[in-house]
């Protein structure tokens, strides 16, 4: 357990906190801004009911986007950890069948079907996505919780108890 | 003190609440909603990788149609075949109208690589775009190595049929 105790991981995770909630909050934007267009997006991949496309592609931007603040900002660092790395299953899970169909697409991870020339799915793009599981993955663990709104609230209130 | 991981998943699950309730009241108010079921399939148009590959265009005086070693598919109607065809040609109709399925291809090809040939020629109604030239990529595509096609098609090898435009399954 020594190794999991070593400090430089409160550090080690504030990087890859602030990393992947950049990352989500900016693959957030283009989805809310067109919600019709990333309704297409996810029908693309054939993978959900046609009843659940739309609420999917209504929700999943919010829950990136508060997931992503929640990690920049330090507040509820290990609920927003959680949230990514299951969306990076789910995201792991279509990517893989989208390949397994060998379908000639856009991730639409961060811009619409219309970018497919220059964001196709690939191996590349499931080895990304897996890079950033494994990241939520160490912040739920390691998190410290080194600089953000949670820290300072536990400070308030030892200050204040 | 880290949080236990049933605090984690709690608040998790709030925030997930919350983003429910963002996005469906946000999609409510703005004048771009969409609705929350789609009733119509979405109109998807995924371009697949093309299922074909190149394939060689030979003379229809090359001495490897007629070699024993080839297998000769004549991709013409049944009725133009039963006119005229290669002694050594066997049909494989290509219908214009209904390009043949990837599982139409598959039997060929397995049927070609069954045939034990060193190469496969094929020759059809020599139009533009030819039938013969389709299906040699189609089979070079499911991955049939020595596919070739007579240029010109059938009419280049025997000049007694009418050209190519003046009948057949053509578009």
């Amino acid at each position: 357990m020594k190794l999991l105790d070593w400090h430089g991981h409160a550090w080690i995770a504030l990087v890859a906190r602030l990393y992947l909630g950049g990352v989500f909050i900016f693959a957030c934007l283009h989805k809310i801004a067109q919600p019709a267009s990333f309704a297409l997006d996810v029908a693309t991949y054939q993978f959900l009911p046609l009843w659940a496309i739309n609420v999917f592609a209504l929700v999943l931007p919010w829950t990136e986007l508060l997931a992503g603040v929640m990690l920049v900002v330090g507040l509820r660092v290990r609920a927003a950890a959680l949230l990514v790395a299951l969306m990076m299953v789910a995201f792991l899970v279509a990517l893989g069948w989208a390949l397994h169909l060998d379908l000639h697409m856009s991730c639409g991870c961060f811009a619409s079907q219309g970018a497919v020339e220059s964001d196709p799915i690939s191996w590349h793009t499931l080895v990304r996505d897996g890079f950033w599981l494994l990241l939520a993955l160490y912040v739920m663990v390691l998190d410290r919780d080194p600089v953000g709104i949670d820290r300072l609230i536990r400070r308030w209130s030892e200050r204040h108890a | 003190m880290a949080p236990s991981p049933l605090r984690v998943v709690v608040e998790a699950t709030a925030v997930t609440a919350l983003s429910c309730v963002l996005a469906l009241g946000y999609n409510a108010v703005r004048r771009d909603g969409i609705s929350l079921v789609q009733k119509e399939p979405y109109q998807i148009l995924v371009p697949c990788p093309e299922p074909v590959g190149e394939a060689e265009a030979i003379p229809p005086n090359d001495p490897r149609i007629s070699d024993p070693h080839s297998l000769v598919l004549d991709v013409r109607s049944a009725e133009e075949f039963g006119a005229w065809h290669l002694p050594n040609a066997r049909n494989q109709p290509f219908d214009w109208l209904g390009p043949p399925v990837d599982s139409e291809v598959q039997r060929v090809a397995r049927d070609v690589a069954a045939s034990r040939a060193q190469r496969v020629v094929v020759y059809g109604d020599g139009d533009d775009p030819d039938s013969g030239r389709e299906w040699a990529r189609l089979l070079s595509g499911a991955r049939i190595k020595n596919v070739m096609f007579v240029q010109g098609g059938a009419p280049a090898l025997n000049p007694k049929l009418p050209g190519p435009g003046a009948g057949g399954n053509a578009p």
